[in-house]
């Protein structure tokens, strides 16, 4: 009987987990098809800042952002902040705008063929096109 | 010049979209609210050559307490200006802000920039972002390295050429042109060293994976006066001891820092070493200076271990001068230049809230190398032993 619950509770969590799916996007317009888990993380942690030849605009979501960044730079938060303290204070980064919620990105991200960021995989819709998904 | 991603690059031509809605000016900050203390009477602590004090039995709140503020203006796309104001104990043993750096850049093509105006020099792996705390692991960088410049920026001109080595994402930063040097003996009454040196090198920063690795040369030029030495120097030119005021002058004597950093971070783990060597030429002495830091991320707690040596590799006894009085005097400099010194380090940081790290960090420095004080300003007439720093801190930034 024990075994049970917990085989339950252990299904539950997985399920819940992959209900939500982060997946990266970029605009529709633009000529970018796909991009590794490392290409992500390397614009989102400032080693690269060219996306598809001009210069990547990234764009964090509040929401989202300690799952994304644990799941493709395998880093926290914090970590990530302290990272882009060095390129800002430097000049030779600036960090991610931070937004609010799927709508936000998908609003940022649209309209501009440079631009990244990351969005719930159900809030997927014409305006941009998925990259990379990371389960 | 490869394209970074080179099968993405087809071309959008659009740079600069990106910025279109952005403002023109941006304004970030940092700052470090720090308790210094060290074990023992009659020397004092500092982390720089600049301090005419330092932290003692007594302890003190401004060693390693600092203010930063950071303008960029971003007229176009391809030109930007930054000021950046840094408020941190001087010269004149106040927090006077200074503009440490104030400079123009421009966008070349992607991969190449240009800067003209006050620049950091990059002499160490941490130089660019020395000051701020919040985006290093250790309260500090180790003075047995960091405290072999007294430069840290210059007025002149660099590039920085990103491109790929192999495996390697490469910046290439040659860099020239001037600096004035304010700066303070490590003697009781911390004696004041003034002067200026032109400059000019190549900086080289390789990042592959979760290793990152750093080459650098700065070339010199050095001018440098301080009341006492220069008393000393023409008494030996009227003695007739021309050999031994040419080892101690500086006008225009060729000095050069070399260095070598290799950092490792696989989000869980992260070490970081340097070795460094600074090539003097006059009355300061020669020395290497190294250290090795590891730590462990657990969660949002980051503990620590750090080693760090310098070493002075001149000799510190000039022989040959005949009046005995000059010779103790010249001898006596030179041993004042021994600032060999080794310590051991432990620490913790942790990232408290969005933008802000607490970190409390313990060195036990000792004299090394038949040197009486090592790096610490020294009222004692023995030599020193060992001696215990205690720092707590809060780095923030905005």
């Amino acid at each position: 009987m024990k075994t049970r619950i917990v085989c339950m509770l252990l299904a539950s969590a997985l399920s819940a987990a992959a209900g939500a799916e982060t997946v990266v996007v970029v605009s529709a317009k633009s000529a970018v098809a796909t991009l590794s888990k490392e290409q992500v993380a390397d614009l989102f942690v400032g080693k690269t800042q060219q996306l598809g030849g001009a210069s990547a605009a990234l764009v964090d979501q509040a929401e989202l952002k300690e799952d994304f960044y644990s799941k493709a730079t395998g880093r926290n938060a914090a970590q990530i902040k302290a990272t882009w303290a060095k390129l800002l204070f430097t000049g030779k980064g600036n960090p991610p705008k931070e937004v609010s919620g799927n709508a936000e990105v998908k609003k940022f991200v649209a309209g501009n063929p440079a631009a990244i960021g990351y969005i719930d995989k159900a809030a997927v819709d014409g305006s941009v096109k998925v990259v990379l998904s990371l389960p | 010049m490869k394209p970074v991603l080179p099968l993405l690059a087809l071309g959008l031509g659009l740079a600069g979209a990106a910025q279109a809605d952005e403002p023109i000016f941006s304004v970030s900050g940092y700052g470090t609210l720090a308790w210094t203390q060290m074990s023992g009477d009659n020397a004092q602590y500092r982390v720089g050559t600049a301090e005419p004090n330092g932290a003692g039995h007594a302890g003190s709140g401004e060693t390693d307490s600092k203010l930063g503020v950071q303008i960029i203006a971003r007229p176009t796309d391809k030109f930007s200006a930054t000021l950046h104001l840094l408020s941190k104990k001087n010269v004149n043993n106040n927090f006077n802000p200074r503009v440490e750096w104030a400079y123009g850049k421009y966008d070349l093509t992607p991969e190449v920039s240009l800067r003209a105006g006050r620049l950091a020099l990059p002499g160490f792996v941490l130089s660019d972002y020395l000051n701020v705390g919040y985006s290093m692991t250790p309260v500090r960088g180790p003075v047995e390295v960091y405290a072999q410049l007294p430069i840290s920026h210059f007025n002149g001109v660099d590039a920085l050429w990103r491109t790929q080595a192999g495996p390697l994402a490469l910046t290439v930063q040659p860099f020239a042109g001037r600096s004035n040097i304010h700066a303070r003996f490590s003697d009781p009454q911390a004696t004041r060293a003034e002067g200026d040196a032109t400059v000019y090198g190549m900086n080289l920063v390789g990042q592959w994976d979760d290793w990152s690795l750093r080459i650098g040369r700065i070339d010199a030029k050095v001018s440098l006066n301080a009341g006492p030495v220069d008393s000393l120097i023409t008494t030996l030119r009227m003695m007739g001891e021309n050999g031994a005021a040419s080892r101690l002058e500086y006008q225009d004597k060729h000095s050069s820092f070399t260095g070598l950093g290799v950092g490792y971070d696989n989000g869980k783990l992260l070490a970081q070493g340097e070795y460094t060597i600074r090539k003097a030429g006059g009355f300061l002495a020669d020395t290497t200076g190294w250290y090795v830091m590891a730590g462990w991320r657990f969660g949002n707690v980051t503990p620590y271990v750090m080693t760090a040596r310098q070493r002075v590799t001149s000799d510190t006894q000039y022989g040959g001068i005949a009046n005995p009085m000059l010779s103790a005097y010249v001898n006596g400099l030179l041993a004042s230049g021994n600032t060999s010194q080794k310590s051991w380090s432990l620490g913790a940081r942790w990232d408290v809230a969005k933008n802000i790290a607490v970190k409390a960090q313990y060195d036990r420095i000792r004299p090394d190398h038949g040197s009486a004080a090592g790096l610490l300003i020294s009222s004692d007439s023995k030599p020193l032993s060992s001696r215990h720093v205690a720092t707590v801190a809060m780095d923030f930034v905005f």
